[in-house]
């Protein structure tokens, strides 16, 4: 995983980073919410109030003026607001000197230059009340030393900040990576994305590419899930069950959830030792549930090292059709799968 | 197509009012039916599980074929004689089917496989039925008809339901015994159907009408 509790503590905040990481390594999660223990208690990271306010660096990089850089992430934030059955909002506070990055207590996206991240086109932190779990802030920083665009269709060699800002976006939301998405090794080591199938993909398909910019039902349901609009819970089902190989639970296997009537795809983990998952934010109907080993070369970016995930099985076709219910849960759906 | 289901039923109900002649031998007022239908397969064609690509384009992870099976159930009735020729009828047909997806091209090789979830599914119908009776030859006495319903599909642990429509339209045959006694029976007999059902919703369903045949045996009395 690549939430990453910060060392840093400032009074009675806390600092907690994630990273969107370019072509290669991949980091990757189902549309989880992030949550976080402080003193031994759990929070889920979400914002309490809303509309969230945002400010942007009043900094221009080579191609991108701080204006063309505001109306690009303007349309970003639009576009996750625009989901019909999540109740988030955000609005443009202004322009700022400050930094991403700053604990100003002000959420700020801009640019700044870190040549020595080479694989890190951008990045989103939190502030974190360290007594009530409030979410203060959340800055997401885009490094400069890439080439950006905002042209509207994309500009060859240039990554583009919109498609950039709506997954970071999500992460200034609350919402984890999403494993909904192929890799394929390169010969001389590391991957390359093959396809995507969220927004939440933790790598970018390629310079120049502007299909990012579109949320994909993993990412509705995702951001539903966090902010639900009055009456989705009542009209979405959850699938839920565990995951078995040799009767023990598996820990780390990514489910997807295909929706028959529509293709659509939402995924998420088995998180616990004892291979429990749930999947919420779906349509009701009939779903077929495939259940598949994260890529191996990417494990410990996915999970911590004291616990890696269990990648020795055969992706799996659950032999059951799930009907998910309206306003409820399928049940405990048990699925076996069988070691490679 | 609803205005189409409309227009059967209006057409059915001329026509077999044109058609009437004399009561039909056998003829009662009440006609009460008891049988078993069975109900073909229907598709609902393919969908396929994409990825987006660079640049925008579609990567398919699997495909998925899905139908709801062909079933065998029950099914009871009851008709109304409106005129010399002319009946109303409604019925209630249950059925306990399957829902199956053929899953396949997996792009990780996983063989292809069907998945089913099994589907518990109601029929209620009301309709119109001709059986003029210059068409009775004998003990054989065949018909016409013709009208809509009410779907309700429920999943195995009834978690949900959905609804639907349907309209058919078909024929049939009677093979029916004037009965003398009791006073009050008029006849018995069999009953054979073969309908064209047209189904809407349902538990898979988009909204797209989709046929499937079905065929009726029933037993009946008139009194």
């Amino acid at each position: 995983m690549t939430r990453r509790p910060s060392a840093t503590r400032r009074g009675w905040s806390v600092l907690l980073s994630l990273a969107l990481v370019m072509t290669v390594s991949s980091p990757a999660f189902a549309y989880l919410k992030f949550g976080f223990q402080l003193d031994g208690k759990e929070f889920t990271l979400r914002w309490s109030r809303s509309p969230v306010m945002y400010f942007v660096s009043d900094v221009d990089v080579p191609g991108v003026s701080v204006s063309q850089f505001q109306g690009a992430v303007a349309v970003a934030f639009t576009t996750w607001e625009s989901v019909p059955s999540a109740s988030i909002a955000y609005t443009f506070g202004g322009f700022t000197r400050g930094l991403p990055g700053e604990n100003d207590g002000r959420t700020t996206l801009g640019f700044m230059n870190a040549p020595e991240l080479d694989r890190v086109l951008a990045s989103t932190s939190y502030l974190v009340d360290g007594d009530t779990g409030e979410l203060l802030e959340s800055d997401i920083f885009f490094n400069s030393a890439f080439a950006w665009s905002t042209a509207q269709a994309g500009e060859r060699g240039r990554w583009d900040v919109e498609s950039i800002a709506l997954h970071e976006i999500g992460h200034l939301s609350g919402l984890g990576h999403s494993a909904i998405g192929e890799t394929e090794l390169l010969s001389g080591g590391g991957r390359r994305v093959q396809s995507i199938g969220s927004v939440m993909f933790p790598i970018a398909l390629g310079s120049g590419d502007i299909s990012g910019r579109r949320l994909m039902p993993d990412d509705i349901a995702g951001i539903s899930d966090l902010y639900p609009e009055a009456g989705f819970n009542d009209t979405t089902g959850s699938v839920s069950g565990r995951i078995t190989k040799n009767g023990a639970g598996v820990f780390g296997a990514h489910i997807v959830a295909f929706d028959l009537r529509g293709g659509e795809l939402v995924g998420n983990f088995s998180l616990g030792h004892d291979g429990q998952f749930s999947i919420a934010g779906l349509r009701p109907g009939p779903h077929a549930l495939r259940i598949e080993p994260i890529d191996d070369a990417d494990t410990d970016s996915f999970f911590d090292d004291t616990e890696p995930p269990d990648v020795n099985f055969r992706t799996t076709v659950f032999e059951r059709l799930v009907i998910v219910p309206r306003g409820g849960d399928s049940g405990a759906v048990q699925i076996a799968v069988q070691p490679k | 197509m609803r205005g189409r289901c409309i227009a059967i039923v209006v057409a059915a109900l001329v026509w077999g009012a044109g058609q009437a002649q004399a009561q039909t031998p056998g003829a009662g007022r009440l006609e009460l039916s008891a049988g078993a239908r069975w109900v073909g397969p229907i598709a609902f064609g393919t969908t396929a599980a994409t990825e987006t690509t660079f640049g925008g384009g579609k990567r398919t992870l699997f495909e998925s074929s899905s139908q709801l099976d062909a079933s065998i159930g029950g099914s009871v009735g009851v008709g109304v004689q409106l005129t010399r020729g002319l009946r109303a009828e409604v019925s209630v047909a249950f059925s306990p089917t399957g829902l199956s997806t053929r899953i396949s091209g997996d792009v990780e090789g996983v063989a292809d496989l069907t998945v089913q979830a099994p589907v518990t599914q109601f029929l209620f119908e009301g309709g119109l039925q001709a059986r003029p009776a210059r068409w009775t030859r004998g003990r054989l006495s065949p018909f016409v008809t013709a009208g809509m319903g009410y779907l309700r599909q429920l999943n195995d642990g009834r978690t949900l339901v959905e609804t639907g429509r349907a309209c058919y339209f078909g024929g049939g045959l009677y093979y029916e015994r004037v009965a003398t006694h009791p006073r009050w029976l008029t006849a018995t007999g069999v009953r054979a159907d073969i309908r064209a059902l047209v189904l809407r919703g349902g538990v898979a369903a988009d909204d797209t009408w989709r046929g499937a045949p079905a065929i009726t045996a029933s037993v009946f009395a008139r009194f």
